[in-house]
């Protein structure tokens, strides 16, 4: 297990979309900080921050769609690509079972997903600590609001990694996985409430499930038991769906 | 040590409504290069994927190396080489990192292997260029690297002379006869170019809709394929004297219907002829008979085309 994941880590680390998105945040995060210092609230600009923490609060609600689009993008050139490029083939001839290698190749795709939404967030709140100062807030320390802010991040994009992972399992192809997926995360929230409107039970489920989850995460005021549901449901649905992707791709024919 | 590298019994493969392999009982015996003849589509990469664990068999069984349970049937994987369809390759990496990364998925110690097996498939000067703007041939020849390291004892090869140039073509051969000769690889290979095949393979199997029609060795292939001259007299025996006395020879055949097969003088037959009329033998019949593996291959799945 330990060949398959340094092999795959060492597939990531020299994946250009990989390092293409990282490098576009990077950009996005400095451009985005500096905009929002140059600009000037009291004379008509939009962007209004006087924090790094504010940075960050407002970085975390532009991170739900990096989480949602970003990793769909990511698992297309890291996991369906190799469907197309045949190098799947090469792993399940390999000798090693399919549910090692499906799993090695979902737990560094989650991996790598993690660093692509941590890299927004970190970033706003880095340089906007250097341009504003740290800052302070009303209802949470800021060390706490840190912590949670990144802690949830990281337990979030895992849980979205492993539901993008599954897709990029079921369908072969770059352009379907991230179209799909993308198509999935536009459509799904309202789907949820449509027909929890007809089913409270299934409302009850959108309620604690991560899509609900990523439109709280960055709150300030948190209760400690809604802290933890935000990092236990996310993990719960990472650990489902890299079963279920164990279980596609034991039963998948590679063409 | 067991004698089979692979033995298939009854593996059968169904699409939906298609039997893509029916009932095919294969048999590798080891050290052999064994040539996997079919047209398009006859089944030659069905069998190679159930082998390598890509798809299921819908029934039968496959063994490899003398297992055929399924755990153990994956751990055996571990002891082949593979290169199927289009060479699989990581088209962002260079030669050394597709190597390396293969290198870390099999746990293979050491990088040594990766600079050996460059030189060994002639890919050592390929520096930063990355496979995406390799040529096919050198994307064949990566593809056989990658299969080549971790030292398989079994290598299954789809196509893997397409898209290399004559050169290429016989550096291949030379390579896969080496790798036969020197390590003792036994080699399953397909290809659509029977004259090559013809040069490396010491086994064949014929494979046509789904049934393996054949097996041979290349002894028994050049026995069925052997030229000569096809020879029908009013007196066999009398012939037979005259390629004895006349030719010095005895390289012939009379058949029960009395033609005689004549293994000799095959390039100067106007001599045979003038011996037998000289003689005072009618000659009803003269033709200089036999195939290559082609045209066996043609006339053994009944005159197919797009071999």
């Amino acid at each position: 297990m330990s060949n398959l994941i340094r092999s795959e880590w060492y597939k990531l680390t020299r994946n250009r979309s990989f390092w293409l998105i990282l490098a576009a945040l990077f950009l996005s995060a400095v451009v985005y900080c500096f905009m929002t210092y140059l600009d000037d609230p009291s004379d008509g600009g939009a962007l209004d921050a006087t924090s790094g923490l504010d940075m960050l609060r407002s970085a975390m609600g532009g991170n739900t769609y990096i989480i949602k689009i970003g990793l769909c993008v990511l698992a297309g050139f890291f996991v369906s690509s190799e469907y197309s490029t045949g190098t799947m083939k090469r792993a399940v001839s390999s000798g090693y079972s399919r549910s090692r290698i499906i799993v090695a190749k979902m737990l560094v795709f989650i991996g790598g997903s993690v660093l692509v939404a941590l890299v927004f967030p970190v970033l706003c709140l880095a340089i906007g600590s250097l341009l504003f100062g740290g800052g302070s807030l009303p209802d949470v320390s800021a060390a706490e609001y840190v912590i949670r802010c990144l802690g949830l991040t990281v337990t979030l994009s895992a849980g979205f990694a492993a539901i993008v992972a599954l897709i990029a399992v079921i369908f072969n192809d770059s352009g379907k996985t991230i179209g799909i997926g993308i198509i999935f995360f536009f459509f799904i929230d309202g789907v949820f409430v449509m027909i929890g409107n007809h089913l409270p039970f299934v409302l009850k489920i959108y309620e604690y499930s991560l899509l609900n989850e990523i439109n709280h995460y960055a709150d300030t005021a948190m209760a400690s038991r809604d802290a933890v549901l935000s990092a236990v449901i996310p993990v719960a649905t990472a650990i489902v769906f890299v079963a279920l992707g164990v279980y596609a791709f034991r039963r998948k024919e590679i063409k | 040590m067991n004698e089979y590298v692979l033995r298939t019994r009854g593996l059968t493969k169904r699409y939906k409504n298609q039997l893509a392999l029916d009932s095919v009982d294969l048999a590798i015996r080891q050290g052999a290069i064994y040539g996997f003849i079919g047209q398009n589509g006859a089944g030659k990469s069905t069998l190679m994927k159930l082998v390598t664990g890509l798809a299921f068999q819908t029934s039968g069984t496959i063994e490899l190396f003398g297992e055929t349970g399924e755990k153990e049937l994956i751990r055996s994987r571990k002891r082949m080489g593979v290169a199927i369809e289009t060479p699989a390759l990581y088209p962002s990496m260079t030669a050394r990192e597709n190597l390396e990364a293969h290198r870390l998925q099999r746990g293979i110690p050491g990088k040594d292997c990766i600079a050996r097996t460059l030189e060994l498939v002639g890919l050592e000067g390929t520096g930063r260029k990355t496979a995406r703007n390799f040529s096919l041939g050198m994307k064949q020849r990566l593809a056989l690297g990658v299969a080549l390291l971790g030292d398989p004892e079994f290598l299954i090869l789809d196509e893997p002379t397409n898209g290399l140039d004559p050169m290429g073509v016989v550096e291949m051969r030379e390579l896969l006869q080496k790798l036969n000769r020197e390590r003792g690889i036994t080699i399953l290979i397909s290809s659509h170019i029977l004259s090559e095949l013809d040069l490396v393979a010491t086994y064949y199997g014929i494979i046509h809709r789904g049934k393996l029609l054949e097996q041979m060795t290349a002894k028994e292939l050049r026995e069925k394929c052997r030229h000569y001259l096809h020879i029908k007299v009013d007196e066999p025996q009398r012939a037979a004297a005259v390629f004895e006395r006349e030719l010095a020879t005895s390289e012939y055949e009379v058949m029960a219907d009395g033609v005689i097969r004549l293994y000799a003088h095959l390039e100067n037959p106007a001599r045979v002829s003038r011996a037998l009329v000289e003689s005072g033998l009618e000659v009803e019949q003269f033709m200089p008979t036999g195939e290559d593996l082609e045209s066996y291959f043609t006339a053994r799945i009944g005159g197919g085309k797009h071999v």
